[in-house]
């Protein structure tokens, strides 16, 4: 399952990462530092890509593993811990863009997002780009859609997992998924030709 | 199927989300339409963008402290921290700006201004009502009214202190929380007072209102409307 792919070290197997699972769920909390550490990176990626933010994405890392520490015991071994965790992660998520919301009633916090930014990998760029740098296109391309189009668009296209488990995930259906994400892709295609004036390959 | 029809495809044809079959009559309507193939070439653009966004992974500045962060937070089981960005100031105004909270502001504001509305109405008709029955010359009718000033009406305002040192130095009689004066008493207390704000009040058996005392009551009235006056017949 790609949620676990990429949460895993790649060294720990399935029978081991079960084994921490099941020593945390004792209250071992070196075992839950273990999956914090294999986890971690993974659950920032989404939570950046999803607030655009390093400090927000940090928190809301922080208060998903504390509710996953909190409901540990709860937690059926047998099912992906990946999975679970990026639940718990969007979640958070989606709280901290309602939080966000609300206080742009008084602050605007959110930036504007640039006219321009070269994207990473194109031609003009040349190296890694900085977290600020991604947030910037991520929040550009991200910026005209709808809270659930955001989730669906940041987990199947920029998280790259499969539309199932996006279903999973978001307890949504497949056809509601696809649906959410046709609509979203086709804003996202007008920010890229609006703002990076995307050509065809073919042109 | 139309070209919208295969359009909307084009959308959805990342890896497993079309079937093999509808992934084929895709691929043959492709090859025959000019259309469809220019929409293709745009997608894929847009793709190859999109794919360096995905490959480019955000990473936590500070893992360890991340990680120790999390942790701390765990073992010591109190709520999460918050980064620096949220000051305890912007997390107030937050909690203030929360809806109910904010529905609280409005009812507030329209009670205080439907109170201060309804409450210089009255006492605007109180002065009308006062002004034309001082106008009337009321004759006899009004020969043994007295004004009575009730001090809880007056009790917020700063020159309540003043009224009650009137009421001792001039020898204003007070009665069950009431201040009544009377042409001594108002006589008294003008000639303590530098500021002119003073009560004034009809003499109790005068049978009408001459003059000078209508001219200082209304001015009195302009002065201060927020104080309220009673008027009662046959005496105290």
């Amino acid at each position: 399952m790609e949620a676990d792919k990429g949460g895993s070290t790649g060294t720990v197997t399935d029978s081991e990462q079960q084994e921490i699972i099941r020593r945390a769920q004792q209250g071992d909390t070196r075992s839950f530092e273990s999956l914090v550490r294999s986890h971690q990176e993974y659950a920032y990626a989404l939570a950046f890509r999803l607030l655009t933010d390093e400090d927000e994405a940090e928190d809301a890392v922080q208060e998903a593993f504390i509710k996953i520490w909190k409901t540990l015991g709860q937690f059926d071994i047998a099912q992906k811990f990946g999975t679970w965790l990026y639940t718990i992660v969007t979640n958070v998520c989606l709280d901290h863009l309602r939080a966000r919301k609300r206080r742009r009633w008084i602050f605007v916090r959110e930036e504007a997002a640039p006219d321009k930014t070269a994207f990473p990998g194109s031609p003009d760029i040349e190296g890694m780009i900085s977290n600020k740098e991604l947030s910037d296109i991520v929040r550009s391309l991200t910026s005209t859609l709808s809270e659930t189009q955001r989730v669906i668009f940041t987990l199947r296209d920029l998280q790259d997992l499969s539309v199932s488990e996006v279903c999973d995930i978001t307890g949504m259906s497949p056809e509601s998924v696809k649906s959410n994400l046709y609509h979203a892709r086709i804003r996202v295609r007008t920010v890229l030709n609006k703002r990076y004036a995307v050509r065809g390959v073919h042109q | 199927m139309t070209c919208d029809d295969f359009q909307r495809q084009l959308h959805l044809s990342r890896d497993g989300e079309l079937t093999p079959d509808e992934l084929e009559g895709l691929r043959r309507h492709i090859a025959s339409c000019e259309r469809c193939t220019a929409e293709q070439a745009t997608i894929e653009g847009a793709e190859r963008l999109l794919n360096g966004v995905r490959l480019t992974y955000p990473s936590p500045r500070d893992p360890e402290a991340l990680t120790a962060r999390i942790m701390l937070g765990i073992r010591s089981g109190t709520k999460p921290f918050r980064s620096a960005q949220f000051s305890l100031l912007e997390q107030a105004l937050q909690f203030m700006a929360q809806p109910v909270i904010r529905y609280g502001y409005a009812t507030v504001v329209v009670l205080a201004v439907g109170l201060f509305l309804f409450q210089s109405y009255s006492l605007f008709t109180n002065v009308d009502s006062l002004q034309e029955r001082l106008a009337s010359g009321d004759g006899a009718g009004i020969a043994r009214m007295a004004y009575v000033i009730e001090e809880d009406d007056v009790r917020t305002f700063p020159w309540t202190h003043r009224l009650r040192e009137y009421a001792s130095v001039a020898g204003i009689r007070m009665d069950q929380g009431k201040v009544i004066v009377d042409r001594q008493s108002v006589a008294s207390a003008l000639a303590r007072t530098s500021q002119g704000r003073l009560l004034i009040a009809r003499p109790e058996n005068a049978p009408v209102m001459n003059d000078e005392y209508q001219d200082q009551l209304r001015r009195f009235l302009r002065k201060d409307i927020s104080t309220r006056l009673l008027f009662k017949r046959g005496g105290l």
